[in-house]
């Protein structure tokens, strides 16, 4: 993703349109029994993934995501830094609010 | 009160002729006169009255009658009784209303003592009256008011010869605000319908007095070359039936499923239930409601689930209990897929039975769960030993596309287990009324909590899901005894 090597995103996508981003197996994040210290929603200045909220069926008020649209910025115990993107056009519905208590969830298998 | 109201009504469509014919304001009032005028218009082709547009003069009498009643049988329509609904193109009531606004100007005496709502007849109460009595008299149909079956009889005038030119004088007078001058240009066609209503005319009759009535419409009326002609057209109103279905198949959704064109599976619960019933009763189509679905693979067993069939428009509706049974038998023996049991006749205001308690009835599941550890039985035995939990269920994945991302709370009433092999079991739980069950099983990405994989440790999934039951104590049973008759 980005050109990064490496830094694959897994993308499990639903009949209805729905798709879940998640890291790939092969992601440099995962290896080396790293542990993961720190996820940042705030993804810019003003943009905090957190503070989406959606209303109704259509999901109306969701930030808006493209490609290359940041979902988070990653940290790991050994200092490494890594984003996770969208990857997809959509709207965001919802955010894994247990990443917030326990990052290394993020290491699980989905 | 029949006969003195058609004759009054004659009265004043002779009254008119008349003025038409010598073009002055005329102070005829002597009965005797008009009666040789009359006499005079009936043995050339009548003009059509300014007033009643020919609706009393042509359609009053029995050839009329034959040929309704001939309508009537063509349909093929089964009744007991019938209402008549009989429809007027709006410009009555602006002839109506001219035609009295003229007579109680100029014969003041004879008509100051009377209001034109209450105790004039108008042209569309004479005309149901005479056409009512009519089919009565000649072929016994019974009349009933708000009956199911409606007789609707509609009058049309061509546009053109209607008193437009009321509609327009009226609409310029009003002036129309900034903001709509745009919109009027551009829907002007629109605006002009808009208007045309019966109701919106008698509400402007109502605010206008009858020296600004003079500037918008001629009065008397002005006299048309041609008269109406009718429709006849025959509705009936929707009957209701009730049951409890059970789904064998696990390839058949609820509704027709229609993705893009295809569809998936070849029928529907709705078309094996609906489709036998609208066949037998003639109707137009079906409306199919259930007390809660299941999905496409998923069988719903037991006593069933409740249902209703709303049937539109039925020619044949009068079913007696063996003709009930023998449908309900027609629909099990035609699938496999689908049984049908307690199938009834049920009134429209029964209808929202179905739907009670929502939130509130309990289901029973069946569950087979596999696990790819081996079970570990003491585990889940005290599982099922435990009191009834509650769960925080977010709106699961494959229905967040219609439906809105919220948290709901529901509860888990009991749990049983029956164990089949080292990685297979059974789960029997009961719940509360709009229970994810499947998403309970795996969790839904952590969505559901507490999830069977969070309860007993381990990564479990759903392999086969049966509904055991609805626990919703309507509609009633129907004991299938044909000896008792209804």
């Amino acid at each position: 993703v980005r050109g990064k090597p490496q830094e694959d995103h897994l993308i499990l996508h639903h009949s209805n349109r729905i798709c879940v981003i998640a890291v790939a197996p092969s992601h440099p994040m995962l290896h080396n029994d790293r542990k993961i210290t720190n996820i940042d929603f705030q993804v810019t200045p003003k943009l905090n993934r957190l503070k989406n909220k959606v209303s109704g069926k259509r999901k109306r008020g969701a930030q808006w995501l493209n490609e290359t649209s940041p979902l988070c910025h990653v940290t790991c115990n050994d200092g490494s830094k890594y984003t996770i993107d969208s990857c997809v056009k959509g709207k965001l519905i919802e955010i894994n609010e247990l990443l917030i208590e326990n990052p290394n969830l993020l290491k699980e298998k989905v | 009160i029949l006969n003195d109201a058609v004759e009054s009504l004659r009265e004043l469509t002779n009254n008119d002729e008349v003025d038409n014919e010598n073009n002055t304001n005329s102070q005829i009032e002597s009965n005797s006169s008009c009666k040789n005028l009359m006499h005079c218009g009936q043995e050339t082709k009548e003009k059509p009255c300014v007033t009643c547009l020919g609706v009393l003069q042509d359609y009053c009498e029995k050839s009329f009658a034959e040929k309704l009643h001939n309508n009537i049988i063509q349909s093929l329509y089964e009744y007991k009784d019938y209402d008549l609904c009989v429809s007027l193109p709006p410009t009555f009531v602006v002839r109506e209303h001219s035609m009295w606004t003229y007579l109680k100007e100029n014969f003041k005496t004879r008509y100051e003592s009377y209001s034109e709502h209450e105790d004039i007849v108008s042209v569309k109460e004479a005309f149901k009256w005479i056409c009512g009595g009519m089919l009565d008299k000649f072929y016994q149909i019974i009349h009933k008011y708000k009956s199911l079956f409606q007789v609707k009889i509609e009058f049309l005038f061509p546009i053109s010869e209607s008193d437009d030119d009321f509609f327009d004088n009226y609409r310029n007078s009003l002036s129309p605000p900034r903001k709509s001058q745009r919109r009027s240009r551009r829907h002007e066609g629109s605006a002009a319908n808009t208007f045309l209503t019966g109701t919106s005319v008698r509400n402007i009759l109502q605010t206008i007095t009858s020296q600004e009535f003079r500037t918008y419409s001629s009065y008397p009326p002005k006299s048309t070359s041609q008269s109406v002609t009718y429709k006849v057209d025959f509705n009936r109103q929707s009957v209701f039936m009730a049951g409890r279905y059970n789904k064998y198949d696990r390839t058949i959704s609820q509704t027709p499923w229609i993705l893009d064109g295809n569809r998936k599976g070849d029928t529907s619960v709705q078309e094996l239930i609906c489709d036998p019933i609208i066949a037998r009763m003639k109707a137009d189509g079906c409306k199919f409601s259930s007390s809660g679905r299941e999905d496409i693979d998923v069988r719903m067993l037991g006593k069933g689930r409740p249902f209703i069939a709303e049937i539109l428009n039925p020619r044949s509706p009068f079913l007696i209990k063996k003709d009930i049974l023998q449908l309900q038998n027609e629909i099990n023996l035609a699938t496999d897929s689908v049984k049908v049991r307690d199938l009834q006749m049920i009134e429209k205001s029964d209808a929202s039975k179905l739907k009670q308690g929502e939130e509130n009835k309990t289901k029973t599941y069946c569950a087979l769960i596999y696990s790819s550890k081996i079970i570990n039985k003491d585990k889940i035995l005290s599982l099922c030993d435990m009191k009834s939990r509650i769960l925080e269920q977010k709106t699961p994945l494959r229905v967040l596309h219609r439906r809105t991302l919220a948290v709901r709370s529901r509860a888990i009433w009991l749990l049983k287990a029956e164990f089949i092999d080292a990685n297979h079991f059974k789960l029997h739980l009961k719940t509360q009324a709009g229970t994810y069950v499947k998403e309970f099983v795996h969790g839904d990405l952590g969505r559901t909590k507490p999830n069977l994989c969070t309860l007993l440790d381990t990564d479990v999934d759903i392999l086969e899901l049966d509904v055991e039951s609805v626990d919703l104590d309507w509609p009633p049973e129907i004991n299938e005894d044909i000896s008792d008759s209804t």
